[in-house]
């Protein structure tokens, strides 16, 4: 390959970002979150109930409550536009959100999806898992997965934030999972970056949720179409009052 | 000029008189005419009528505005103007369509005749040809040629009628076609704008902006006075109910509330912000609304409410202020005044739950019924039944403890500073003050008080029978008693200090407080007596609803050892006065002088010593105070309550209230709680002598718990006129309630929840598993379902009936063994478990006809091994979370599940098929996971056991549960028949 084809790929590749960033002219918020103050230590997690899980891992095992990068950057952290989102019908994306269950571990901790899109649920540990997911809101359900069920599909029809999925076997598995009316969410990774892409012009309220350590939110405006903004967020643990 | 006839009075002035009179009495018709014609209630539906505008104006902007949000509608309102469109362009006003197809129309009809007449010279012309060649009349040739021409003009005829029709009809089609779009969208719009449509028509009904002038005319003309008898736009609203009555002693009419008149909005939510009297009623999920539980409509409103139905303004429907700052507020507002001729007046607000009373008599709980329900649970805390009659309490047991062993619980001087002020040795206690109150505090009563406490100690220590403590294990680990304490389940029934007072008494917190507050045992009793107590509660107090915790010697030492430590210091160092052989002369001498003459009575006296003066007056004091009626004491075996019956206290008359000197409000309701709140204070200022006062102790309650209590008391009525309504005595419903009570007078909903109510012991499991167990809040909180007696939800589908009669007698089978809460043994007879059998049955539908034989619970071999598979680790794993026997499931005790060598016997083998099947319908929320997703259920069994049939795989695991025994798994397998031979039999037939 010669160094003239490389560049006839790169304009073209140029010039279809382009003209998708100009015609879709859609706003996007990016953020960093970090972590703050002491890293508090967590039980390793036994699970001699379940030889067949212990048999999965070689190290030891912590709960996910507080996963931290480089820096104590957070990930796990479910950011969401809570307020000014335009109210329409937003399409449903037919990919499923796929949630493992692979060490008796469920992956991603936490998650996304929009009403009605598929979460595929997965065993590949060759052992009983159920999958009990606790609405508020939406039906509860409380799905065994034996050992000859690799997969099962499921999808909530209302809109629910943070629904936890348990597993009563392994009772140290724990995931949540938020039902959204749109799609402006991502979740971070151990970097702790988000990008929440696709918004049209307006003032929306960012929220930025830990299972532990709460909700945060900040109000960031999208002057113009195809704005970019950024919102930062930094969680701590509340001091003990006596 | 004529003569006046003669008079002896002037004519003029008398026609004067008269005119003037007349004059007067017109003036006087006229306004008693609109003195009769002004109704404040027509103001009232005047107002109601702006605001009936107003909130269909905004119904109608809000359902506009949605309407304008909709881009569905907004797409079909494009849809309609596009068809509009093309309506106009090609058929409204299209005359050239229409002329076109008349046009056509003529010139088929035309050549269609023309046709005919052709067809007619053809049939001719043939005719003359054919007869030409056959009998040589003409000439064959020019016939022939006639013929064919008119046959080939009729071929052509033909062929143009068909195009025409052709023509025509693609005409005809573009004119049908025209508007049937149109319609259907304008049926689609209507249907979309049904709603606003509606509130428009409404509006164009109500509203004057909205009318046309003679419409508006029309109206005003309808409310003039006298013309105002056909159709006026006001008017008195009623309800008429035949089924319930109004008493009118001599018979009974049917029941009319004209409440609704004024009271406008009551059954639309869209008022459930407006002042009254237009407000929504608080709550149409029950009440008022069409599919409630009470429709307004089959009611009423003055049936529960109380007050003058057919009335019709704010005075005469006897309306009741709530509180002072009420009345004062309505005097000004409505110029209200207490009507004292009226015998059911109106409850005031806080009472309202006292009208569910009359209907729901026998249930416990009274669903929805709070205040209610709190103040029947004090008078059974309380135990009010005991002295006071009440039809529901007549077969509950005395609510204080036994007396008849005293002294080998309690010293005389603990008894003596019990009686004197029980509230100062434990706060919350349900035992009545009887001294210091308002009619025996003075320094002449107080003196007298003393001496009868001591009289009445005398009494029972006197009478008090050996009991002998069963012997106590020398070592006593307290703080393994606290823990005990804390797991068992006591904080069930006992609190371990009294609840904070400042919240308001819920039905929980009494639910709690069913047994004594564990407080200061060390000064009140030895541990030693505890212990007893603690083996076997029916030893010292056969009618103790304690029950029987089954704990081992040690267990029982500990507990006592820790629940004897707290002590109470102040109570310790109170003082007792000594005897005062004057004043105990005094009370023998009453007692005496009421049996013989002043004489013989001093003659009496004087031959009894102390003690025997003691003895006497203290049986006479126990007759008169009743403490028999709570507590079991010997020499009152068959003696009556000492108070007036309650039954009917409800539909007491107010003039047999008495009052006395006390400045309350002049109402039933003031009474009642005045006499709660200080039993005595109606003999202030009156000269009584000491057996002529007053004798209602006082039980400390709380404003809160008062209203409670007035609520209950003013709900105990006779009523005749809802015996239409009153739920049907069927032995179904008897049964049911006949069950709630056990369970009220057990307490069972405070670790059960049942009917969805209960399950209060779960505060204090989630306390043990923070304290004891070393978990968080939110780890304590997950584990909670896990860890507490289960929801009884169901239990009568679920349960044999047998093994549930057996369990209540003797719950000494682990069903959940990793449980710290333990299910005690109760005293019940066979009665009451019948009973309860029966309740949970009835609750579920499991007792009607017809009976079913039991399920084929038999397996083949070959089903037996394919069942092992299902239940093994490989397949669906049930021993993963399920105790078999003696193996228990590897996983921490939050995971484990009941032990299913039980099933067998302890559960009805339809239940395990539906359980197994759905879990989740039965009992939502638990931690039973679905194997058979509903949703999926064709394809949710392992698809290599029993071809993957479903409904087979669950029943051969049914039946396999059947045959686990504790000590061995498998059980007998019945004989089998090889199921494989016939399938391979079947086989080899079917190939050649």
């Amino acid at each position: 390959m010669n160094l003239a084809t490389h560049f006839l790929r790169f304009t073209i590749c140029l010039t279809v970002i382009t003209f998708f960033a100009s015609s879709t002219l859609a706003g996007t918020i990016t953020g960093n979150i970090k972590y703050e103050g002491k890293v508090p230590k967590f039980r390793e997690i036994k699970m001699d109930a379940d030889p067949i899980c212990l048999t999965k891992h070689t190290d030891a095992v912590f709960p996910q409550t507080l996963e931290l990068g480089e820096g104590q950057t957070m990930a796990n952290i479910f950011v969401y536009i809570s307020k000014g989102v335009p109210k329409k019908d937003y399409p449903t994306p037919t990919e499923p959100l796929v949630l493992d269950q692979e060490g008796c571990m469920y992956a991603p901790y936490v998650s996304g999806v929009m009403v009605n899109q598929d979460i595929k649920v997965l065993n590949p540990d060759g052992t009983l898992h159920n999958v009990h997911a606790v609405p508020k809101i939406n039906a509860e359900f409380n799905i065994a997965m034996p050992k000859f069920r690799k997969e099962v599909t499921k999808s909530f029809d209302k809109p629910e934030m943070y629904i936890p999925f348990k597993c009563d076997v392994h009772p140290w598995m724990i995931a949540y999972v938020s039902v959204m009316e749109h799609p402006f969410f991502d979740t971070t990774e151990t970097d702790g970056n988000f990008e929440i892409t696709g918004l049209p012009a307006g003032t929306y309220e960012v929220s930025a949720w830990h299972q532990k350590l709460g909700t945060q939110t900040a109000s960031v405006t999208i002057a113009a179409e195809g704005e970019s903004q950024t919102a930062d967020f930094i969680f701590s643990r509340p001091q003990k009052t006596k | 000029m004529s003569k006046e006839p003669e008079s002896h009075y002037s004519i003029d002035k008398l026609h004067f008189i008269f005119a003037l009179a007349a004059l007067a009495l017109l003036v006087i018709v006229g306004g008693v005419f609109m003195k009769d014609y002004d109704r404040k209630w027509k103001d009232y539906q005047k107002k109601f009528r702006t605001y009936e505008i107003e909130v269909a104006r905004t119904t109608y902007d809000a359902e506009l505005n949605e309407l304008n949000d909709d881009a569905a509608y907004q797409e079909l309102l494009t849809e309609i103007e596009k068809a509009e469109k093309d309506y106009e362009a090609n058929c409204l006003g299209n005359d050239a369509l229409e002329q076109e197809i008349e046009d056509l129309e003529t010139q088929k009809i035309l050549k269609e005749q023309d046709l005919k007449y052709t067809n007619a010279e053809r049939d001719a012309a043939k005719f003359r040809y054919e007869n030409a060649v056959g009998h040589h009349v003409g000439d064959p040739k020019a016939t022939k040629g006639e013929y064919k021409s008119f046959a080939d003009r009729a071929k052509t005829l033909k062929r143009e009628v068909e195009d025409l029709k052709v023509a025509l009809a693609a005409k005809t089609e573009i004119k049908a076609k025209c508007g049937k779009q149109l319609t259907e969208l304008e049926r689609k719009k209507r249907r979309i704008t049904s709603e606003r449509d509606i509130v428009e028509r409404k509006l164009d009904a109500i509203d004057p902006n909205q009318m046309d002038f003679t419409n508006r005319v029309a109206q005003m003309v309808r409310d003039l006075p006298i013309l105002d008898l056909s159709t006026p736009t006001t008017e008195v609203k009623q309800i008429v109910l035949k089924d319930i009555t109004d008493d009118r002693i001599i018979r009974q009419v049917p029941k009319v509330d004209r409440c609704i008149t004024c009271h406008l909005g009551i059954d639309n939510p869209a008022y459930k912000d407006f002042p009254q009297p237009y407000k929504t009623h608080p709550n149409l999920d029950q009440y008022v609304s069409n599919d409630s539980a009470h429709p307004m409509e089959q009611y009423g409103c003055t049936v529960c409410h109380g007050g003058r139905g057919r009335a019709t303004s704010f005075q005469t429907a006897v309306h009741t202020p709530q509180n002072e700052e009420q009345k004062q507020d309505w005097k000004k507002k409505y110029n209200w005044k207490a009507d004292h001729h009226w015998e059911e007046p109106m409850y005031p607000l806080q009472y309202t739950e006292a009208g569910c009373f009359k209907c729901h008599s026998g249930e416990y709980p009274i669903k929805g019924a709070e205040t209610l329900n709190l103040g029947l649970q004090i008078i059974e805390r309380a135990g009010c039944y005991a002295c006071h009659e009440l039809e529901r309490y007549k077969d509950w047991p005395k609510p204080g403890p036994d007396l008849t062993h005293i002294a080998s619980k309690l010293s005389k001087e603990f008894a003596y500073k019990w009686i004197e002020d029980p509230h100062f040795f434990r706060k919350d206690t349900w035992m009545p003050a009887y001294y210091n109150l308002a009619n025996n505090s003075d320094l002449m009563s107080m003196a007298r008080g003393q001496q009868e406490i001591h009289a009445m100690v005398n009494y029972l220590f006197a009478e008090s029978q050996d009991f002998n403590l069963s012997k106590m294990p020398r070592k006593a680990n307290a703080e393994n008693g606290a823990e005990l304490v804390a797991s068992l389940g006591c904080y069930a029934c006992h609190q371990s200090k009294p609840l904070d007072g400042d919240h308001d008494v819920t039905n929980d917190d009494l639910r709690r407080q069913h047994g004594p507050t564990l407080t200061g045992l060390g000064t009140k009793t030895s541990k030693e007596w505890v212990y007893d107590w603690l083996k076997d509660p029916n030893r010292y107090h056969p009618e103790t609803r304690m029950p029987n915790m089954r704990l081992s010697d040690q267990e029982a030492a500990d507990i006592a050892e820790h629940l004897t430590q707290d002590t109470h210091k102040t109570f310790v160092m109170k003082s007792i006065p000594g005897f005062d052989e004057d004043i105990i002369n005094d009370i023998t001498m009453e007692f005496l002088g009421k049996q013989m003459p002043k004489t013989s009575a001093e003659k009496k006296l004087a031959t009894m010593d102390l003690d025997q003066k003691l003895k006497y007056s203290g049986e006479k004091l126990i007759g008169r105070y009743g403490c028999y009626s709570c507590h079991n004491i010997k020499g009152f075996d068959n003696a009556k309550p000492i108070g007036i019956a309650l039954d009917e206290e409800g539909s007491k008359a107010l003039h047999k209230l008495d009052f006395g000197y006390v400045h309350v409000d002049h109402t039933k309701h003031g009474w009642f709680d005045q006499k709660l709140k200080a039993p005595r204070s109606f003999d202030n200022h009156k000269v009584k002598a000491p057996g002529e006062k007053l004798l209602m102790p006082n039980f400390r309650l709380s404003a809160h718990e008062r209203e409670a209590v007035v609520t209950s008391i003013l709900g105990f009525v006779t009523d005749v006129t809802v015996k239409n309504k009153i739920k049907p005595r069927t032995p179904e419903n008897l049964q049911l309630e006949k069950g709630q009570e056990i369970i009220a007078q057990m307490n069972c909903r405070s670790c059960h929840k049942i009917e969805g109510e209960g399950a209060t012991v779960q505060d204090t499991i989630v306390d043990w598993l923070k304290a004891y167990q070393g978990k968080t809040d939110s780890e304590a909180e997950k584990f909670l379902t896990s860890f507490s007696p289960p929801d009884l939800h169901g239990a009568g589908k679920k349960i044999d009936i047998e093994w549930l009669f057996n369990f209540l007698h003797s719950p000494d089978v682990e069903v959940r063994p990793w449980l710290e809460a333990r299910m005690p043994t109760y005293k019940f007879n066979v009665g009451h478990l019948n009973t309860l059998v029966q309740y949970f049955n009835t609750l579920d539908g499991e007792d009607k006809f017809p009976v079913n034989p039991k399920p084929d619970v038999s397996l083949t071999d070959h089903e037996y091994k394919q069942a092992e598979k299902l239940f093994s680790l490989e397949y669906l794993g049930c021993n993963l979370c399920h105790i078999v026997g003696n193996e228990t499931p590897t996983g921490t005790q939050d995971t484990w599940a009941p032990d299913l060598t039980l099933a067998k016997t302890r559960l009805k083998p339809e239940w395990i098929i539906e359980w197994i099947k759905d879990p989740q319908a039965l009992v939502p929320g638990t931690n039973m996971p679905t194997f058979f997703d509903p949703s999926d259920y064709e394809n949710s069994g392992a698809p290599d056991i029993l071809d993957g049939d479903e409904d087979e795989q669950i029943r051969v695991l049914r039946n396999y549960l059947m045959t686990l025994t504790p000590d061995k798994r498998k059980t007998k397998v019945k004989v089998e028949i090889p199921a494989s031979d016939t399938n391979e039999a079947g086989a080899s037939e079917a190939t050649p």
